[in-house]
């Protein structure tokens, strides 16, 4: 790829970006112009309607008996009793007799029946004569609340109903005045009660209950902007990056403009890269154009009410770092989708509904009780908004960030290798059509697996391993075997029968010699002792070793050493190696030694599902990437890995090691052991190198 | 080095339409040969084959030597293509749009600002030059595109009925800059449907119908193996009306 024709492109897009008003107009008036206008003046509005309606005069009527302290209280709390309005003569009587019973009191939240006891009972009330004749009065506005108070309650407890129109606002507010009224009025009656018969103050009352809230105001906002603000950005910035997408892909071939970059020497992996840099550039401007104005808006609203500001700026810049990822997911989905319609208006219609599916998600996030667990984080989008949330509020844990961030990285490479794949698609480019099978090249006979192919299988084998681990009930000897033959291997194996690969040198099914597998051998032996040196820096939390523990069938007595060995060391071994030395790093290999190495290092230390994790495994990956790269063989790595998933095995199960772990109470492997370890490791490494195969032959 | 167009046995087919079967023919250095042939007879197919925006099912495709399939970059950069329905980048001007090619042919930068200099001065630019192009009339749009196709000086120019739409001043001028071309050593291919252009401009004629060549030969050979009185007759009998 030739870097300075990926920036001509680039260059071009953002300056075709930049005169276009409807673009601009999305990407930074709306944000710098509709939030202030939109919330600033709405709270206004808020905030002017309040005072008018505790200004405005509430119209109630009375009905029963009501004591003339409540009907004077009424008074002085700005309501006025509608004149001529007295019980109704039919209801008076039935009231009179006791034959319009009270309503009885509403579950309790707890209660598993309550939606459907409350349905019950308002069906009920609907049916009462007092509804009956209260309905028509509120509802033409002659009141806002009618107050019922049923007779004989003077001496005992007194029967109040608050009957009002839940979708009008005056009636609303009415309500809830009405009730502050009677409440008081209430605590005025039982201080008589209590002067007459001679009791302590309170003493009727018994217990006085406050709620206060312990959030501090960072939380509170953060809560309320880490709702609202992944909606808003997704929203935002879809539209910003939509008519970018839609113009540079189907505007593009409508306009025939595409077909003189085609006649150009340039690659088409060089015009997707172009493009979707200045899509993820547009969009990006577009996002931070919406966290300052939101930012400001909001500090604008908290000053002048009063409030603290309410996040800092170092929050809305890690809520911007966050947001990166998913952007350039959104990116390249636009522009790979926006390659398959003909003109504008059919870009308009394919990818209208992709950007719903990527919003779609983030609203779900103003849902009570979305919570980020094993399934939210690895959802596109609906991660990336629930860490925004999360981190917010200060509730963001490592390890969701973690894989939060890993799963969007993964969507953004795989939507950009799909959109890439997609600009190398010629039927696509010139208006035609094309197949899943053309555009994914199954069925075709191909020679070697390369690296975006050894890619989207990681990803692919990463929701395999998502879904798989949701079997958690099941067995863990099961589990086990689901998760490294079904959910790892394969897949692999599905992928070099399905594309009809050459199944020995694609796997480096391959003998290399005595010496690659003595490499191998210390290797396995010293990687514990290393990779324990990165488990000081960033030691795991209790649940994390427990979790480990589990899958190393520690806790299983009932298990043979044999089976466990096979699971926790020998199944690894084999089937790991294949799928991220054989088929990843073998399909990296044109990268070159560093790349191939570190790369498929990486993503093994990412598979295992945890940042603390992580870098240990890294450096097994690390050793075991140079073995594979020197033996060009992946029997070498199998050895290390399953010796070394053995030996820690062995030091959680086998008596003797175990027995002196506990006698010696050692936390961490002590730090001359890792000094061995490494002489070991550099050893193994070095003969690996030394006894490279040479001859061309030799290499696959 | 080869300074000409040449394509053997070129095929490709659209799912069950065959819309070019074995078609080969070459264009010499300082030579304008016509492309003709009724509507869908795979003129535009043939021509984007030999510009490398479709990969053919099969044959080859030599540009100036170099094969489009092996080595498509060197192969592109000795061609010029302009066709008569592309537009410009709207919200570029023309002096833009040749800058921005001139950076994807990896021009020198000195010698891309040489060249648009002269570009716009040979084709009577100067006035539009610096106008959004989507402010500008066909005509202008047309001699844009000309400039974008003519700015690496291609030794081969690849033009599919580029006077399509203009007024008759614009397609004259448009004529006598492809003539300009051909005497300065261009091989230069030409679709058209206007047997007057055709008549005027072209030393050779290779017709096609139904995605198979049909003729090809000077166009006094053409007239009288078609026992015809014109070029205009003589592709009516070669297409069998």
């Amino acid at each position: 790829m030739r870097w300075n024709i990926v920036l001509s492109i680039f260059r071009k897009e953002l300056k075709e970006t930049l005169r276009d008003k409807r673009t601009l107009t999305f990407m930074l008036a709306l944000p710098l112009l509709l939030y202030p206008m939109m919330m600033i003046g709405l709270s206004r509005f808020q905030r002017d309607m309040e005072k008018e309606s505790t200004a405005r005069t509430a119209k109630v009527i009375l009905w029963g008996e009501p004591a003339p302290a409540l009907e004077a209280a009424l008074r002085q709390n700005n309501f006025a009793v509608v004149p001529g309005h007295g019980t109704p003569a039919p209801l008076a009587a039935e009231l009179e007799q006791g034959r319009v019973r009270p309503f009885p009191s509403l579950p309790r939240e707890e209660d598993k029946d309550a939606d459907k006891k409350v349905e019950q009972l308002r069906e009920e009330a609907g049916r009462s004569p007092v509804v009956l004749l209260a309905r028509p009065l509120i509802l033409d506005r002659t009141a806002d609340v009618v107050l019922v108070v049923w007779p004989g309650g003077a001496s005992a407890q007194q029967e109040i109903a608050v009957l009002f129109d839940s979708v009008r606002q005056d009636s609303q507010r009415a309500r809830r005045r009405a009730q502050n009224v009677v409440d008081d009025y209430r605590e005025q009656l039982l201080r008589q009660r209590e002067q007459q018969r001679g009791l302590d103050a309170g003493f009727t009352r018994g217990v006085r209950q406050q709620a206060r809230d312990v959030a501090p105001p960072s939380r509170r906002s953060g809560f309320g902007i880490g709702s609202m603000l992944p909606f808003l950005r997704l929203a935002i910035s879809a539209t910003a990056g939509f008519y970018r997408a839609v113009d540079t892909t189907a505007g593009e071939k409508e306009r025939n403009t595409l077909q003189t970059l085609l006649c150009a020497p340039v690659r088409a992996v060089e015009i997707v890269s172009g493009k979707f840099a200045a899509i993820a550039t547009i969009t990006t401007i577009a996002v931070g154009a919406n966290i300052i104005s939101l930012g400001m808006t909001f500090g604008n609203i908290s000053s002048s009410a009063g409030m603290s500001m309410a996040l800092t700026p170092a929050q809305y810049l890690m809520v911007f770092a966050v947001l990166i990822p998913v952007t350039m997911f959104t990116s390249a989905l636009f522009l790979a989708v926006g390659v398959f319609a003909k003109d504008f208006k059919d870009g308009q219609n394919m990818l209208t509904p992709v950007m719903m599916l990527t919003m779609m998600p983030a609203a779900i996030t103003m849902l009570p009780g979305v919570e980020p667990n094993a399934l939210t984080v690895m959802t596109p989008c609906l991660n990336v908004a629930l860490l925004i949330k999360t981190l917010l509020v200060g509730e963001a844990r490592p390890d969701h960030i973690f894989l939060t961030l890993v799963s969007s990285v993964a969507y953004a490479t795989l939507a950009l290798l799909f959109a890439a794949r997609v600009f190398e698609r010629e039927s696509l480019l010139t208006g035609g059509k094309d197949t899943a099978r053309g555009i994914f090249g199954l069925g075709t006979d191909r020679k070697e697996v390369t690296p975006s192919l050894a890619f989207a299988l990681f990803c692919a084998v990463m929701a395999m391993l998502f879904y798989g681990n949701s079997l958690s009930k099941i067995d863990i000897r099961y589990l086990l075997l689901v998760i490294q033959y079904g959910c790892i291997l394969a897949p692999v194996l599905l992928l070099v029968f399905a594309l009809r690969l050459p199944v020995r040198e694609t796997l480096a099914l391959r003998w290399p010699g005595l010496m690659p597998m003595v490499a191998g051998l210390l290797v396995g032996l010293s990687g514990l002792l290393v990779s324990s040196l990165v488990i000081r820096l960033l030691e795991p939390p209790e649940d994390l070793t427990k979790a480990i523990q589990k899958v190393m069938l520690v806790d299983r007595t009932d298990v043979s050493m044999w089976w466990i060995f096979f699971l926790a060391a020998v199944s690894p071994g084999i089937c790991e190696e294949l799928f991220f030395r054989g088929l990843v790093q073998g399909g990296f290999r044109k990268l070159g030694l560093a790349a191939s190495v570190v790369l498929s290092a990486l993503l093994f230390g990412v598979a295992h599902g945890s940042v603390y994790r992580m870098l240990p495994v890294t450096i097994l990956g690390l050793a075991i990437g140079w073995l594979f790269w020197h033996s060009r063989s992946v029997y070498p790595g199998m050895i290390a890995h399953a010796l070394n998933n053995g030996i820690a095995v062995s030091t959680m199960t086998a008596t003797p090691l175990r027995d002196y772990v506990l006698e010696h109470k050692l936390r961490h492997v002590p730090l001359e052991w890792s000094a061995a370890g490494l002489v070991v490791m550099a050893t193994g490494l070095w003969i690996a190198w030394r006894f490279r195969p040479r001859t061309a032959e030799d290499h696959l | 080095m080869q300074s000409d167009l040449r394509c053997v046995g070129l095929r490709k087919q659209f799912g069950a339409v065959k819309a070019v079967d074995d078609v080969s023919f070459h264009v010499s250095p300082g030579e304008v040969v016509g492309l003709l042939g009724p509507n869908g007879a795979g003129k535009t197919t043939v021509l984007r084959m030999l510009s490398g925006i479709l990969t053919p099912d099969a044959g080859q495709v030599l540009a100036c030597g170099y094969d489009m399939k092996e080595d498509p970059l060197a192969a592109k950069r000795q061609i010029g293509f302009l066709s008569g329905d592309t537009q410009l980048y709207q919200r570029l001007t023309p002096r833009e749009l040749l800058h921005y090619f001139a950076e994807l042919y990896e021009l020198p930068k000195a010698a891309a600002q040489a060249r648009t200099t002269e570009l716009i001065s040979s084709l009577d630019m100067a006035s539009f030059a610096d106008r959004p192009c989507d402010t500008l009339s066909a005509g202008q749009k047309q001699r844009s595109n000309i400039a974008r196709a003519f700015l690496h000086d291609p030794k081969v120019l690849i033009l599919d009925e580029p006077t399509t739409a203009l007024d008759i001043l614009s397609g004259r001028f448009i004529v006598n800059a492809i003539r300009e071309q051909r005497d300065l050593g261009k091989a230069v291919l030409f679709s058209t449907h206007i047997m007057s252009e055709a008549e005027y401009l072209c030393d050779r004629i290779v017709m096609i119908h139904q995605g198979r060549k049909t003729e090809e030969g000077s166009q006094s050979e053409i007239i009288e193996r078609q026992s015809a009185g014109n070029l205009t007759d003589a592709f009516l009998r070669a297409i069998g009306e």
